[in-house]
């Protein structure tokens, strides 16, 4: 199939000028690859077209119709405050979704250019910054995640931020490896010797240099990060009531898991669905996108 | 697990307080056929881990109905909490009400042997009292009485510093169950793993986390009248598992691993009523709950205390978060406390026509689907303890229902202690509860200037009075009258939303029969019969 992304540069980290069509072309062979953009795509386009696909308000309560199983009438079923569970599922995907796109934008971001300022510039600052990053490593993510979400209180950005803090220092990690390997290549050292400024040379050769890098990262993270939302929800520190998202919902279904499984398992299903598409898309682009692969 | 509140050692007159939410309807444990076995084992599915066994240091409720199987009382409360002779037999209140002479059952032995007397009761008293001991419940259940003293070898005297009319029907709650004298002086901080009483059971084992054994105590032979059994128990063992998830509980249920769960959530009481016995045990206090705040905005304007108390179906809050299943309570206390006032029931029937009409008249006007006055926005604040499932659902019902009248409201989870300090400075505008006790002395806690529990931050002369007269007031039908007094400022006032029944939804075989529970609705296995 053919994918909206055709026709943009194609993302790749090295400096031979391949058509972007071609590349597409090429990258969409890839069996996972080509299963995951169609399970993400098939997710987005439902999350974002909830409006259209229902015109079911996701918080309406009716107590006369708690507990329905699904049905042409509700796809889903409905929950304990009979709620319609197909609107709360699409639109608590927009949530999900959203959120975990945002703590890659933050936490991808700020990481990198962490990384990126500690692997340029070395000596005194990237000792620094990567003891830094060390210390925010030495914390098993989610729970450094959970506490930052403690500190901060409930709330959905409050969330992202607890995620995105997460990721920093991962991102932080590699990009540092990546842009220390890419500072030497020759074609960095030309541009420092013709007199380019640090940042242009970050700018214009570093970070073009390492951006297979952050892609792969970022595929794999946005599954992460969307497990980690859904974790955060589920406990009660993510989005508060009645506010739709999955692991809210997950966590509203857990209590009658035997008596209405449909509560937790819908949800459940479009989050790891997600999560698995994402990791397909991201383990294709790594075989796609890392010379070393291609080449043999 | 449970949300349980440990008691400030400031706080007066405390009653066991456990925030938890529990269930429904109500049927009595009658089933047919068999023969009572008297080597049976009873199996419990239990759902909250203990926090110590030990009655006069725990804080929290679910430990109470393990304690009175094992530990007997001066005075015993019968489910419609009357005081009636137990270890003690007779008594008396001096005239100026601060003393309280007891006169002693003779012949009772604790499980270990030591002779029941005077001595054991003022054993018990001083050990509570100590500082070392860090008492909870059971200290601020003896009040200002702290101490007593043998008068001889089978009479005891409390003296209370001041009048302290809840003292009698507070020494029948188990957290004062009386504990051997010998086993106090010889366990010392690991009281709680070595329990010694003097009731129908005596304690096996208690493995953390997993379960508390005990077994019949065979000498058993004063049982309080007032339960009209004598001799031992007829169950032969007790296990309580602890199974804190309740599909898990009810799972155990019906595969047969235990008889009996608590705690049922209110789906799988309805559900389960048709093959298993069922038992709604009446948990006295104040019910489920909410205290509204009136010191902050928008709260703090009776008009829209009021409105909010117009604005709430109850029938479809307790619909939505619990099945249904529990009566609704529209009073302060529930049914069968002393001052338990049912004219005050229709002061705020459903009629959201009423709390639009309120508002209005207060100067509130609506635009754009929102409430506003003087330029300020109607917006509430509700927030609810994440970690008791039913909170959140009473929180987003209780949502639905203001919203319906235009009323804009945020729900906010919250773990435990972050709750607390949200109540404390009172950044809610209401927040749904419980509180347990067996004496309207209850009122004190919640709504008297300075007190922990002032959680609706309202405070008024007229009812501290009310309140502090209660107290000292030992005529039940003085006293009686006080509370009901008390109840119509604090309804009228709009400080507290009572919400419903508060009920341990007790589930069971049908070979199970005679579960019963003392005063309070602690659960009471003495009568329990298996066949």
């Amino acid at each position: 199939m053919t994918v909206e992304i055709a026709g943009q540069p194609a993302a790749d980290g090295l400096a031979v000028a391949v058509p972007a069509r071609t590349r597409v072309r090429q990258a969409m062979r890839h069996n996972s690859l080509r299963a995951g953009v169609v399970i993400v795509v098939v997710i987005a386009v439902l999350v974002l077209a909830a409006p259209l696909l229902t015109s079911v308000n996701p918080d309406t309560q009716n107590p006369a119709q708690t507990f329905l199983p699904p049905s042409p009438h509700h796809l889903m079923g409905t929950d304990s405050f009979g709620r319609d569970l197909f609107s709360r599922v699409l639109h608590g995907g927009q949530y999900t979704l959203g959120a975990s796109a945002l703590v890659v934008l933050i936490g991808g971001t700020i990481g990198t250019l962490l990384g990126v300022i500690a692997g340029y510039f070395g000596g005194a600052v990237g000792y620094l910054v990567m003891r830094f990053v060390d210390l925010l490593l030495a914390f098993p993510g989610i729970l450094l995640a959970l506490a930052v979400a403690a500190i901060l209180g409930p709330g959905l950005l409050n969330g992202v931020f607890a995620v995105a803090v997460v990721l920093v220092p991962a991102y932080a990690r590699v990009m540092e490896g990546a842009t220390v390997e890419v500072r030497h290549l020759p074609y960095v050292d030309a541009a420092v010797g013709l007199g380019s400024g640090a940042w242009h040379v970050i700018w214009r050769h570093v970070i073009p240099g390492i951006r297979s890098n952050v892609i792969v990262m970022t595929t794999s993270w946005l599954g992460i990060a969307a497990l980690w939302i859904a974790a955060l929800g589920f406990i009660g520190l993510g989005v508060q009531p009645p506010t739709p998202e999955w692991g809210a919902i997950l966590n509203d279904g857990e209590n009658y898991l035997t008596i209405a499984w449909w509560i937790s398992v819908f949800p459940g299903i479009f989050l790891a669905l997600f999560v698995v598409g994402v990791n397909l898309i991201g383990d294709g682009l790594r075989d796609e996108l890392d010379p070393a692969l291609n080449r043999f | 697990m449970r949300f349980r509140i440990r008691r400030l050692p400031a706080a007066a007159a405390l009653v066991a307080v456990t925030l938890i939410a529990t269930a429904c309807a109500s049927s009595t444990a009658g089933a047919s056929g068999g023969q009572a076995s008297t080597s049976a084992t009873l199996t419990v599915g239990w759902a909250e881990p203990p926090d110590t066994l030990n009655p006069a240091t725990t804080g929290a409720r679910d430990v109470g109905p393990i304690d009175v199987n094992v530990f007997d009382t001066l005075v015993w409360l019968t489910p419609t909490l009357k005081a009636t002779p137990d270890l003690a037999t007779k008594w008396s209140v001096s005239p100026d009400g601060k003393t309280y002479t007891f006169t002693l059952r003779h012949g009772v032995k604790f499980q270990d042997g030591t002779p029941f007397n005077a001595q054991s009761v003022v054993a018990n008293v001083d050990y509570i009292t100590a500082k070392s001991t860090q008492s909870t419940i059971a200290l601020g259940l003896l009040g200002p009485c702290t101490t007593a003293t043998a008068t001889s070898a089978y009479t005891v005297a409390f003296h209370c510093a001041k009048p302290y009319a809840p003292l009698l029907d507070q020494l029948g709650e188990p957290y004062l169950g009386i504990q051997s004298p010998a086993a106090i002086a010889r366990y010392g901080k690991n009281l709680g793993e070595h329990l010694v009483g003097t009731g129908p059971f005596k304690f096996v084992s208690y493995t953390p986390n997993q379960s508390v054994v005990l077994a019949r105590n065979p000498a058993y032979d004063w049982a309080p009248p007032a339960v009209g059994q004598n001799g031992p128990s007829k169950i032969a063992k007790i296990v309580f598992n602890i199974v804190t998830n309740s599909q898990a509980r009810v799972g155990s249920l019906q595969s047969g691993q235990s008889q009996l769960v608590q705690e049922t959530p209110g789906v799988y009481y309805k559900s389960l009523a048709s093959s298993y016995s069922e038992l709604a045990d009446p948990i006295s206090g104040m019910g489920i709950f909410a205290p509204i705040n009136a010191s902050t905005f928008p709260t703090n304007d009776l008009a829209v205390r009021q409105a909010i108390m117009y604005a709430i179906n109850k029938k479809s809050v307790i619909q939505l978060a619990d099945s249904g299943v529990f009566p609704a309570q529209d009073t302060p206390f529930s049914q069968g406390m002393l001052g338990y006032d049912s004219s005050l029931a229709n002061m705020y029937p459903y009629d959201p026509a009423k709390a639009t009409q309120l508002l209005t008249a207060d100067g509130w006007s609506k635009t754009g689907g929102t409430w506003t006055k003087d330029g300020k926005k109607l917006a509430l604040t509700i927030t609810a303890i994440s970690t008791v499932p039913e909170y959140p659902l009473i929180a987003q019902a209780i949502q639905s229902s203001l919203q319906a009248v235009g009323m804009q409201v945020s729900v906010v989870q919250q773990a435990e202690p972050a709750w607390l300090a949200s109540n404390l400075a009172g950044n809610m505008s209401l927040t749904p509860l419980q509180y347990i006790g067996v004496d309207p002395d209850a009122l004190h806690l919640w709504f008297t200037p300075g007190q922990y529990y002032n959680w609706s931050h309202y405070t008024n002369p007229q009812l501290t009075k009310l309140i502090d007269e209660g107290q000292v007031t030992t005529d039940q039908s003085a006293r009686a009258k006080i509370y009901e007094q008390a109840q119509q400022l604090i309804m009228q006032e709009a400080v507290d939303l009572p919400l419903h029944l508060n009920e341990d939804l007790l589930v069971y075989s049908k070979s199970l029969t005679g579960v019963t529970y003392s005063g309070g609705g602690f659960e009471y296995f003495y009568k329990a019969a298996l066949s």
